[in-house]
């Protein structure tokens, strides 16, 4: 698991997975990682989900842990793209209450811009 | 319509494969996406589960998987060796509380139409998972 990150401007970053990616506990410590440092060094954070093409809840849990994370630095994070298939693990959840999402990365972008 | 059967005994570096596997045959059975989608969530829910509880992350954590499709449902059943396991509650977290934990047995409950637990014998359990196929006319 790959990711990329694309400063768009101080604080404020757009990352994505490389290449197709299922997220499931087999890869969670090495995300969990990943969206620490994420959240350790922006505040605003846009995570672009078109190349997930499985999300389960174990991994569900690190975009969870980074929610908080920024939550608790008066940041925010906006989730693009998200396959139906793992749309659905936020709307049984019922945590698309709390997360926000786009169905694009460049309306992620815009609504992150608006909010700031 | 014959059930399929699986064997496996990694750890979580097989579980990828066994879901491979698994979307390749819904796939050839026509399963719609909805249910498709909900059956590879549930299913790599229990399987997780089978390797933290009943083999507590050890290895080798055998697992014997039968699938059956048909054209009105989807039957998976998972049987492993490791401790009996039996889920005494599958609710859900609060969304408010952004817990990171505890999604599991409430997605497996959430996703399929029925979930059942039952011990194997000597040792393990045989969890057995069925989702209804969507009817596409009357």
């Amino acid at each position: 698991m790959q990711i990329s990150k694309d400063e768009l401007d101080a604080g404020r970053v757009l990352a994505g997975f490389d290449g197709e990616t299922a997220l499931d506990a087999s890869t969670t410590d090495s995300l969990r990682e990943a969206l620490a440092e994420l959240g350790e060094h922006y505040d605003r954070v846009i995570i672009d989900f078109s190349n997930v093409r499985f999300l389960d809840s174990s991994a569900l849990g690190a975009f969870v842990a980074l929610l908080r994370k920024l939550n608790q630095k008066g940041g925010s994070l906006r989730l693009a793209a998200l396959r139906p298939g793992v749309k659905m693990i936020f709307e049984v959840t019922r945590l698309d209450r709390v997360f926000s999402s786009a169905d694009t990365v460049d309306e992620a972008i815009a609504s992150a811009a608006a909010a700031s | 319509m014959p059930a399929e059967q699986r064997h496996f005994e990694g750890g979580l570096d097989q579980m990828g494969d066994a879901r491979d596997w698994l979307e390749q045959r819904l796939h050839a059975e026509a399963v719609g996406s909805a249910e498709r989608d909900a059956v590879l969530l549930a299913f790599t829910e229990a399987y997780t589960n089978v390797l933290r509880h009943a083999y507590r992350g050890l290895l080798p954590a055998p697992l014997d998987i039968e699938l059956c499709i048909s054209s009105t449902e989807v039957v998976i059943v998972l049987r492993d060796e490791g401790e009996h396991f039996q889920p005494q509650s599958t609710a859900a977290p609060d969304p408010e509380d952004l817990a990171e934990g505890g999604y599991g047995l409430f997605l497996i409950e959430a996703l399929m139409d029925e979930v059942s637990y039952t011990p194997g014998g000597d040792v393990g359990t045989v969890l057995r998972l069925r989702k209804q196929r969507a009817r596409l006319c009357a």
